[in-house]
């Protein structure tokens, strides 16, 4: 399941959702914040991203996911628009019967959401630039998709 | 026909617009729409910039593609989300 919105989320209650009692041995989450990036406390952050596109994208990486390894369900949240230093921006969780799936698509699914998902974030003036760290993270998954499809 | 244009982050801040409806003589294809764009003027040669990614209809595009009434078409600095 997933979601762009503003409002803020609880982790305790995303993992509750997750787990499926006596069938879940494992439940790996992921959750991004953002960083102070200004001494200016005034300064703001703000998350845009690209409606219709960031959803479909979102669901596109789900649906890999699930395709990838066993897992039972999957959740990503993505807050957008003005946060504050110390916020959670990004929410990602599995669960699985076991931790080797678990672990691995938690970090498919934030690696990939990071270099394909239509999210642009803004840091007082200056928005933030792409890292290439972030393109080698992703194309590494990419390229073992390709590789197991042979 | 009508081509629904958008531009994201720091590309629609430099060209100071987020959208726009344009109005099109005839068939045209991406590429054509993207000369179009950047004969504006100076400003609008950074569509031309190799990291600039392209959406038609919210789905990525890497190669030339023909347009049709109604399409909206993306343009986007690499994504920093997560």
């Amino acid at each position: 399941m997933i979601s762009v919105q503003h409002d803020d989320f609880s982790i305790s209650r995303e993992c509750e959702y997750l787990v499926e009692p006596g069938i879940s041995g494992a439940v790996a989450t992921f959750v991004g914040y953002v960083r102070q990036f200004s001494e200016d406390r005034k300064a703001e952050f703000f998350l845009q991203h690209y409606p219709s596109m960031t959803e479909s994208v979102l669901e596109k990486i789900e649906q890999a996911a699930h395709k990838n390894w066993p897992l039972q369900k999957t959740r990503i949240i993505h807050r957008i628009g003005k946060l504050e230093v110390g916020e959670q921006i990004v929410f990602v969780g599995v669960s699985a019967a076991h931790r080797e799936a678990a672990f691995a698509a938690c970090q498919y699914i934030i690696d990939i959401l990071k270099t394909q998902a239509p999210f642009w974030k803004k840091e007082g003036e200056r928005w933030v630039e792409a890292r290439e760290k972030d393109n080698q993270a992703a194309e590494k998954w990419l390229t073992k998709e390709t590789n197991d499809d042979r | 026909m009508h081509i629904k244009l958008r531009y994201f982050a720091q590309l629609g801040e430099a060209l100071g617009r987020s959208e726009e409806i344009l109005e099109l003589a005839g068939p045209c294809s991406l590429s054509s729409l993207k000369e179009q764009l950047i004969g504006r003027d100076s400003g609008w040669k950074k569509l031309s910039e190799a990291h600039i990614k392209c959406a038609i209809n919210q789905e990525l595009v890497f190669t030339d593609a023909a347009l049709k009434d109604g399409d909206e078409v993306a343009f986007f600095p690499p994504v920093t989300g997560g």
